[in-house]
């Protein structure tokens, strides 16, 4: 009695959740396919990959026991002692010409080195030569700088002349007494530009003082014959 | 859904339909054995709403079971080549339902205790107004907690018993256990759920 009592609430219980809705069997068979297409290729993959690992194993053992079997044999033909020794000193001789080789290799290696250390050294010494002309330069271009700054910013033209003139009278050759040879150039073709300038104002202002005269002249001379 | 329950039914009312059924389903074996796909396709179409009824209510209608089905019928493609009709087809399907569930039950305890938070279940819908005005929605919690809290060694025969409404020798074949230890089993969780419903028993 009991037990029915029990079974209806279960049933009534199972009854009240409601249907549970399966995925469509076509889903579900498309998806344990596709699980076993993988598993397959995992198995593949497995096999393959101890296979492998089985014969780089069983190619190791063989080598292995070839080692051992030429070993074998040298010990059976060193019965000779006599051949062993003339052995032994021809490879102690090997060894002691391969010491000689290496030595001499290591010593031609710590003596490059020391080349290139020391040829490193010297490149990163400056040429006395180039440093004298690096300091004249720096001179030159100093006294141009001045006359330029004298010219330009102060307009003080002497001043300006005697520092461009000093260059070129101390360092003739040097790029900076061209520059200076040019500033004097220009400086002169302005002095004279304005020579001219000043010439023809003249000439303009007589002209116009001549020109004024003469028009008031005749301009009285017509107001009083019209008087 | 008590699908196995009628199918449990129409066995025991029509043998010649159940017997047909187990021809049917040998055909459908031999079939895939043979390596005809679609056989395979006709299995999971037949058993899926078995399977994940039962899968359902062995994980106490968690409502989301399709990574178990997924999971029984993928085990179901691998040995199907294995079975021998010992049983039903149904039974081994089931058989192989219940261990499923057994493994997701373990992982889902584990991962819970890992992650010290207790998720709610999703619950599905009600099915029909009947059955609301039989039971509601706290009577329906406290049945469900009740047939979880059992152990589930005594939870197992309950929903097959008293839900897929199976026979016993078929239970026992299921979870591979004596009559005697299925009746034992069974008393138990009565004497369990008896404890837990009391109120509703009344």
């Amino acid at each position: 009695m009991e037990e029915e009592k029990l079974k209806n609430i279960l049933q009534q219980a199972d009854r009240f959740s409601g249907d549970y809705i399966a995925p469509d069997a076509s889903v579900i068979a498309g998806f344990v396919r596709s699980r076993v297409r993988r598993r397959r290729r995992n198995l593949y993959l497995r096999f393959a990959a101890s296979a492998a690992a089985v014969l780089i194993v069983c190619v190791g053992i063989l080598n292995t026991g070839r080692h051992r079997a030429v070993d074998g044999d040298l010990y059976v033909k060193g019965e000779n002692i006599e051949q062993l020794q003339a052995e032994v000193r021809r490879l102690q001789s090997e060894v002691d010409s391969m010491q000689i080789a290496v030595r001499r290799a290591i010593d031609e290696e710590k003596s490059n080195a020391t080349l290139a250390k020391l040829e490193a050294e010297l490149a990163s010494i400056s040429d006395p030569i180039e440093d004298v002309q690096r300091q004249v330069d720096r001179a030159a271009f100093i006294i141009v700088y001045q006359g330029d700054r004298m010219y330009r910013d102060h307009n003080l033209i002497n001043a300006a002349i005697e520092s461009y003139k000093r260059a070129i009278e101390f360092f003739p050759a040097n790029k900076w007494a061209e520059v200076a040879r040019s500033r004097l150039f220009e400086i002169e073709n302005k002095k004279k530009m304005k020579r001219k300038s000043n010439t023809i104002k003249e000439k303009f202002n007589a002209n116009y003082k001549m020109f004024s005269c003469i028009t008031v002249g005749s301009m009285s001379n017509l107001s009083g014959s019209r008087g | 859904m008590l699908v196995s329950g009628e199918n449990y039914l129409k066995d025991q009312l029509n043998p010649a339909a159940a017997e047909n059924d187990m021809t049917d389903d040998k055909r459908l074996v031999e079939r895939f054995n043979q390596g005809d796909k679609s056989a395979f396709d006709r299995i999971v179409e037949k058993y899926s709403e078995d399977v994940a009824a039962l899968a359902n209510r062995l994980l106490s209608f968690s409502g989301n079971v399709d990574d178990v089905i997924q999971d029984v019928f993928l085990s179901a493609f691998l040995a199907l080549r294995k079975f021998r009709h010992d049983s039903s087809l149904q039974t081994w399907l089931f058989r192989i339902t219940v261990n499923k569930c057994r493994t997701h039950q373990r992982k889902r305890t584990i991962r819970a205790k890992l992650l010290l938070t207790r998720s709610e279940t999703t619950h599905l819908e009600p099915a029909n107004s009947s059955d609301k005005q039989l039971m509601d929605r706290e009577t329906f919690d406290q049945v469900r907690l009740a047939v979880k809290s059992l152990p589930v060694k005594y939870r197992e025969p309950v929903v097959l018993r008293y839900l897929q409404e199976l026979s016993m020798s078929e239970i026992c074949s299921i979870l591979r256990i004596k009559e005697n230890a299925l009746h034992v089993r069974l008393s138990r969780a009565r004497g369990l759920l008896k404890e837990d419903l009391a109120k509703l028993m009344e």
